[in-house]
C-alpha cells in the first residue's frame, strides 16, 4: 500500500483512495462543503484545496487519488505523496475560496435557520477572513424561492456545492434539480413543471452545508441552539430510521436522521418526519379514565391500580377466551412484555395478536409498506402477527371483553368493517383502551389509559432486520402520561402479583430472558447504532454511507 | 381592706408604669438605631411615617403583627415556639430589681422606686436572669433544624460563657469595694462628698464591663450569633412575624437593661454630682431621680448604637481571644488590685 | 505578596485610639449634610446612556425593527424574553408574531440591545415599574412598540440610539 505523509502524520492509504477519506478517518481536518460519503464526487466547492507535494498548484482532496510512485522517486525517499493542509499555500487557498464563497452571500444569519449548525460559519470562524474587502453592491437573487411542498430555497444563500443536485439525481433517483446559468449568476434550478416532492426530499435540507434549503415545517420555528436533542428511532414504518430527535419546551420540533449504516444510511423519509405535524392533532388524553354509563371517571396514577383491579373484580366470568387482547406493532418489546404479563394475569390467556397495518408499496430506499414498527419485534416475543391488513373486526366480534393497546380499531377502520368493530365493542362488557390519544376506539371504551408517545418514552423495537434500536425521552409528556410497562407493574401489583420494577430497564431484563438475540447484552449495547438481534437478517438494498 | 393592698397596687402600679417606659423605650431605640445609623452615614432615615418618622416604630409593629408566622418543616415545634419567649422575658423581668430612682412620698406613705424593694441580692438576681436569655437564643437555633441557625445559637452559647467570666468578675470588684449586692447600696456608695462615681477608682472594672456587655447583649462588635455576612441571619433565620419581633425586642430590652446595669454600678445611678433630690421634696425629688437615671440610661444606648456603626464586626476567633486573652485576666488583675488596695484601707 | 505591617506600640495595640478616632469620625458626620434624596418629591436628573426598561424600535418602514432572531432571548441572564417567530410578506421574512419581555425578571442589564444585530430593543430611561399585578409586568409587542420611539426620527439620524444623545 502506498505510503503517504499528511501533514506530520504518516499513513498508509490504499491506491486509489482520495486524500480527504483518508485524512477523515484519521482525524485531520479539512473543510469541505460538495463532498458527502453517500453522493458522488465532483469537487465543485473547491473547499477542501491542500498542497500536494509536486503538484504545481492546490488540489482539491476531495478528488485526488492516491497513487504510488516508482521505488526510485519516493519522495524524501519514502512517501509516494506528501500533503500539506495547513501550509501557507494551502491556507491561503481555503481563505481565497471562502472569500469567495462569501463574497454575494447576504450574511442573514439572524434569520437564517441553519446559524448555528452552518458550516459557512463555522469555516468562516476557523479559516476565513473577519471582513469583505468587496466595494460594491452584492448580486442580489431571489429569496424564499418554493420548490416544494416541504422545502424553501434562499438562492442568495446558496455555495452551489450541488450536493442536493446529486441526492435527487443518485438517492431519490427523481432528478428534479439542476444548476442554470453561469459565473456569479450561477443557480441551483428546479425543472420548468416540476416540483421537489419526491418522498425524501426534506433530506436536500439535511445535506445543504448552508441555509439556502430549509424545511418548511421547521422554518422560523426555534433556533438550533435552544434545542435539546436525543437519540432516537422513527415509528412510523418497519423501517425503523436512526433519528435525532430535537425538541424545544415539550414540544418536538424536528427530526433528523442520524447515520446508521446498518438501516437508513445518512436517509430519511418525508412521510417520518412529518411526524411532528401529526403530532399537533391529536387529542391527549390527561389521566386515567373509568366510565360508569355516559360519565368518565379520572383518577391519579396512585389511586388507579386499585380502581382498575375493582372493575375488574365486578366481571368474575371475564376469562381466557372471553377476551380479544389486541396489542400493536407501535408497542416497544418492554410494553409488549407489560402486555403478557397482565393477559397471563387477569384474563388467563396467552397476549392476542398483533394487527399487520400496511398501505403503499416498499420503495427501493427506505420506505416500507408495513407501517408498524415492532412487527419484527412481536415475532420476537412469540406474539402471533396477522394477515396483512386482515380485518380487526373478525378478533372482536363475539367477545365480551376486550383489551385493545395502542389501536384504533374503529378510527382507522370504513364502511362495514367500521360498523362492525363499533358494534363487537359496544356489546362487550368490558373494554379496556390504552393508547397515547384519546382516539375514537377509546370513546366507546369502559376504561382508558392513557400512554407516553414514542418520543417520550424509553424502549426497544425491532425492525424488518432485526436490528433493535432504543428510543428515548425526549420531551416529559405535558400530561402524566406513562409507558404501558410501567402501568403493567402498577395494575400487576395493584393486585397482589409480582412485577418489575415500574421502569424501563427493569421490564427490558424481562424481554431479554424471551428474546433470544437479546440475551447476554446491555443498554448500551443498542446505542447509537441497534444491535442485530435476527440470525438471518433480510436482504436490503440502502445505499451505505460513512459519515457525512 | 386587705392587709396586702397597700403592697400590691403600688407594686402593680411601678410595673406598668416600667413595663411601658421600657417597651416604649425598646421601640424608640429601634427608631434611634435608624436614625443614627442615617445620620452616621449622611442619610435622613424614616421620616415619612408621622412628624420625623417617630411613628415609625407603630408601623414596624403593626408590620410585624400582620406578618406570617412561619414554622419551618425541620423544625423542632415546641421548643421553636418557645425560645422567643425565653429571650423576651427575662430580659423585661430584670427591671424588678433595678432601682430608677429614689422613692416618693405620697400622702405620707413613702414608694422606693423600685419593683422588688425588698431584695438586697439584686446584682446576682439579674446576673442570673440576663443569662437565661442565651438559652433561648441556643434553643431557637438548635429547634430550626436549619444549619446557620443552628450555628448562630451555638456561637451565642459560647460567647456568653466566655464574656460572662469578664462580667462577673468586673461586678465583683464593685461588690467586695462596697460590700453589698444591694443596687441601692451601690448608688448611694457614689453620691455625697468624698464618693465617687466609680467610673473613677473602678475604671479597670469598668473597661472590662463595659466590653463584656456588648457582647452579652450580641451587639456589634460582638454580633457573631447573627453575623449577616456568614450565617444569614443566625439563630433568628427562620424566624418570622411576631416571634421574630420578640427576639428583636428582647435585643433592645437587653440593651436597656445593659445601660442601666452600668449606670447603677459604675455611673452614679440617678446621682448628679452637687445635686440633692431632698431639695426638690419629696415627690418632685425622687420623680428628677428618676428622669436623670433614664437620661443616663439613654445616653448609654446612644453610645452602643455609636459603636454599632462605627466598628466592623470581629473574626470568631479574635472574638474568643479577646474574652479569654484580654478580658479575663484584666478582670482578675483589677480584682486581685481592689482586693489588695481594701485590705491596706482595713476596709471592714 | 508580602504586607508590611505597621509596628504598632502598646497603646495602639489595645486598639482604643482607632477606636475612638473612627467614633469621632462616625459622630462627626451626624452633622453633616445630608445626601439623601427625597424620591419621589425630588429626582434624579438620569445620565445619558441610563439602562431603564426595554424596548421595541419601529423601523423607517413603520415596522417593528425586530427580525425575531432570538439573541436577546438567548443572551438574557434571568430569562425575561419570550419570542414566538413568524413569517412575513415583509422583505426581512421573520417577524417577532409575538414579544413578551417580563419586566418583573428583567435586570435591566442591557445585553440585550447590545446584542442586537438590528437595533430594534434599547433600553429607554424609564424606571418606575411597579404594579400590583404580577401578570401587568409581562409587557408584549404592542406595548413594547408603544413605548419605543418611531418615525421620524430626528434628520440624518436613522438610528434611534443616537437621538437625544
Amino acid at each position: 500500500m502506498p505510503l503517504i505523509r499528511i501533514d506530520d502524520q504518516e499513513i498508509e492509504a490504499p491506491q486509489g483512495e482520495t486524500i480527504l477519506r483518508v485524512a477523515l478517518k484519521h482525524g485531520i481536518a479539512i473543510p469541505y462543503y460538495c463532498y458527502h460519503p453517500a453522493l458522488s464526487i465532483v469537487g465543485q466547492c473547491r473547499m477542501c484545496l491542500v498542497e500536494v507535494k509536486g503538484a504545481p498548484k492546490p488540489l482539491t482532496a476531495c478528488s485526488t487519488t492516491i497513487g504510488t510512485l516508482p521505488p526510485g522517486k519516493k519522495i524524501e525517499g519514502k512517501y509516494d505523496m506528501v500533503v500539506s493542509t495547513k501550509s501557507e499555500t494551502a491556507r491561503k487557498a481555503q481563505r481565497g475560496v471562502l472569500e469567495f464563497l462569501l463574497l454575494n452571500h447576504p450574511l442573514d444569519c439572524p434569520i437564517c435557520d441553519q446559524a448555528g449548525e452552518c458550516q459557512l460559519q463555522e469555516y468562516s470562524y476557523t479559516f476565513g477572513d473577519p471582513a469583505s474587502r468587496l466595494e460594491f453592491e452584492k448580486v442580489h437573487a431571489p429569496k424564499r424561492v418554493d420548490i416544494g411542498p416541504h422545502v424553501v430555497f434562499d438562492v442568495e444563500r446558496c455555495i452551489k456545492c450541488t450536493r442536493c443536485i446529486r441526492f435527487c439525481q443518485e438517492i431519490s433517483k427523481t432528478g428534479e434539480l439542476t444548476l442554470s446559468e453561469r459565473g456569479v449568476y450561477t443557480r441551483v434550478d428546479i425543472f420548468p413543471g416540476r416540483e421537489l416532492d419526491n418522498p425524501y426530499s426534506v433530506c436536500t435540507v439535511d445535506i445543504c452545508p448552508v441555509g439556502a434549503l430549509t424545511s418548511r415545517e421547521f422554518r422560523f420555528k426555534e433556533r438550533v441552539w435552544f434545542l435539546k436533542s436525543v437519540n432516537s428511532v422513527c415509528q412510523e414504518c418497519s423501517r425503523g430510521c436512526s433519528v435525532r430527535v430535537d425538541a424545544y419546551k415539550g414540544e418536538v420540533l424536528r427530526l433528523v436522521p442520524r447515520d446508521n449504516p446498518q438501516v437508513n444510511g445518512p436517509w430519511m423519509c418525508d412521510y417520518g418526519r412529518l411526524v411532528t405535524e401529526r403530532m399537533k392533532g391529536l387529542d391527549l388524553a390527561g389521566r386515567p379514565l373509568l366510565r360508569s354509563g355516559a360519565v368518565w371517571q379520572g383518577y391519579e396514577w396512585k389511586e388507579f391500580g386499585a380502581a382498575l383491579v375493582e372493575k375488574m373484580a365486578g366481571f368474575p366470568a371475564l376469562k381466557s377466551d372471553s377476551w380479544a387482547v389486541v396489542l400493536s406493532g407501535r408497542l416497544s418489546l418492554e410494553e409488549m412484555a407489560g402486555a403478557q404479563a397482565v393477559s397471563q394475569a387477569f384474563f388467563e390467556r396467552s397476549a392476542g395478536s398483533v394487527p399487520d397495518v400496511a398501505w403503499g408499496e416498499d420503495d427501493e430506499l427506505l420506505i416500507r409498506k408495513e407501517r408498524r414498527p415492532n412487527l419484527m419485534g412481536a415475532r420476537l416475543m412469540g406474539i402471533p402477527v396477522g394477515e396483512q391488513n386482515a380485518p380487526l373486526s373478525g378478533l372482536l366480534t363475539g367477545k365480551k371483553a376486550a383489551l385493545i393497546l395502542r389501536e384504533d380499531p374503529v378510527g382507522d377502520a370504513q364502511g362495514a368493517e367500521k360498523a362492525a368493530v363499533e358494534t363487537a365493542l359496544a356489546s362487550m362488557d368490558l373494554v379496556i383502551v390504552a393508547d397515547s390519544a384519546f382516539t375514537d376506539t377509546a370513546r366507546l371504551a369502559h376504561v382508558f389509559i392513557p400512554l407516553a408517545g414514542w418520543h417520550e418514552m424509553e424502549g426497544v423495537t425491532v425492525n424488518f432486520l432485526g436490528v433493535a434500536q432504543k428510543t428515548a425521552r425526549a420531551v416529559v409528556p405535558p400530561r402524566d402520561r406513562r409507558p404501558f410497562y410501567e402501568v403493567a407493574s402498577l395494575w400487576l401489583t395493584a393486585a397482589g402479583h409480582e412485577a418489575p420494577e415500574p421502569t424501563f430497564p427493569g421490564w427490558h431484563a424481562k424481554v431479554k430472558e424471551s428474546v433470544p438475540g437479546l440475551a447476554g447484552t446491555s443498554i448500551k449495547d443498542l446505542l447509537p447504532n441497534g444491535l442485530q438481534v435476527l440470525d438471518a437478517p433480510a436482504k436490503d438494498k440502502v445505499k451505505k454511507g460513512e459519515g457525512a | 381592706m386587705n392587709a396586702y393592698w397597700p403592697i400590691v397596687v403600688p407594686a402593680l402600679v411601678k410595673i406598668v408604669v416600667i413595663l411601658g417606659i421600657v417597651l416604649t423605650g425598646v421601640a424608640y431605640t429601634t427608631l434611634a438605631e435608624r436614625k443614627v445609623s442615617a445620620w452616621m452615614q449622611d442619610r435622613r432615615g424614616p421620616n415619612r411615617v408621622g412628624p420625623f418618622g417617630l411613628l415609625q416604630p407603630v408601623a414596624d409593629g403593626m408590620k410585624f403583627f400582620f406578618k406570617e408566622d412561619i414554622t419551618p418543616r425541620e423544625a423542632y415545634r415546641p421548643l421553636y415556639l418557645l425560645a422567643p419567649f425565653l429571650t423576651l422575658f427575662p430580659a423585661l423581668i430584670t427591671f424588678a430589681v433595678i432601682p430608677f430612682g429614689t422613692q416618693i412620698s405620697v400622702g405620707g406613705q413613702t414608694y422606693p422606686l423600685i419593683i422588688a424593694p425588698g431584695m438586697d441580692v439584686g446584682v446576682i438576681f439579674l446576673l442570673a436572669v440576663s443569662s437565661i436569655g442565651v438559652y433561648g437564643i441556643l434553643l431557637a437555633g438548635w429547634s430550626s433544624g436549619n444549619k446557620y441557625s443552628l450555628m448562630g445559637g451555638l456561637r451565642s452559647a459560647s460567647q456568653v460563657i466566655s464574656y460572662e467570666l469578664g462580667i462577673a468578675l468586673a461586678v465583683m470588684s464593685v461588690v467586695l469595694w462596697t460590700g453589698s449586692f444591694d443596687f441601692r447600696r451601690i448608688v448611694e456608695d457614689q453620691a455625697g462628698w468624698g464618693h465617687f462615681w466609680f467610673v473613677g477608682p473602678q475604671f479597670l472594672a469598668f473597661i472590662v464591663f463595659t466590653v463584656a456587655v456588648f457582647a452579652e447583649t450580641n451587639r456589634l462588635p460582638f454580633d457573631l450569633p447573627e453575623g449577616e455576612s456568614e450565617l444569614v441571619a443566625g439563630y433568628h433565620t427562620e424566624y418570622s412575624g411576631l416571634r421574630f419581633a420578640m427576639f428583636f425586642m428582647g435585643e433592645y430590652a437587653n440593651m436597656i437593661t445593659a445601660s442601666a446595669f452600668v449606670v447603677l454600678l459604675f455611673l452614679g445611678g440617678w446621682n448628679l454630682p452637687f445635686v440633692n433630690y431632698a431639695w426638690f421634696g419629696p415627690l418632685w425629688g425622687g420623680l428628677l431621680s428618676a428622669v436623670v437615671f433614664f437620661a443616663k440610661v439613654a445616653v448609654l444606648l446612644f453610645v452602643f448604637i455609636w459603636v454599632r456603626w462605627t466598628l466592623p464586626r470581629f473574626r470568631y476567633d479574635q472574638l474568643m481571644s479577646l474574652g479569654w486573652k484580654r478580658l479575663f485576666p484584666l478582670a482578675l488583675l483589677n480584682l486581685v488590685l481592689i482586693s489588695t488596695l481594701l485590705v491596706l484601707r482595713g476596709h471592714p | 505578596m508580602k504586607v508590611t505591617r505597621p509596628e504598632l506600640s502598646w497603646w495602639e495595640r489595645t486598639y482604643f485610639p482607632a477606636i475612638l478616632k473612627g467614633m469621632k469620625l462616625t459622630f462627626s458626620h451626624i452633622f453633616r449634610k445630608r445626601v439623601t434624596l427625597q424620591y419621589p418629591e425630588e429626582r434624579w436628573t438620569l445620565p445619558p446612556g441610563y439602562r431603564g426598561q426595554p424596548v421595541l424600535l419601529t423601523g423607517l418602514d413603520g415596522h417593528e425593527k425586530c427580525t425575531s432572531c432570538k439573541l436577546c432571548q438567548f443572551i438574557c441572564p434571568p430569562e425575561a424574553i419570550r419570542i414566538v417567530a413568524g413569517e412575513t410578506e415583509l422583505a426581512k421574512e421573520k417577524f417577532p408574531a409575538e414579544f413578551d419581555i417580563d419586566m418583573g425578571l428583567c435586570i435591566f442589564c442591557g445585553y440585550c440591545q447590545e446584542v442586537c444585530p438590528v437595533e430594534a430593543i434599547w433600553l429607554k430611561d424609564a424606571y418606575e415599574l411597579a404594579d400590583y399585578d404580577r401578570t401587568n409586568l409581562i409587557f408584549d409587542k404592542e406595548k413594547l412598540l408603544a413605548l419605543g420611539r418611531k418615525p421620524p426620527y430626528l434628520p440624518g439620524r436613522e438610528k434611534p440610539l443616537e437621538e437625544g444623545r
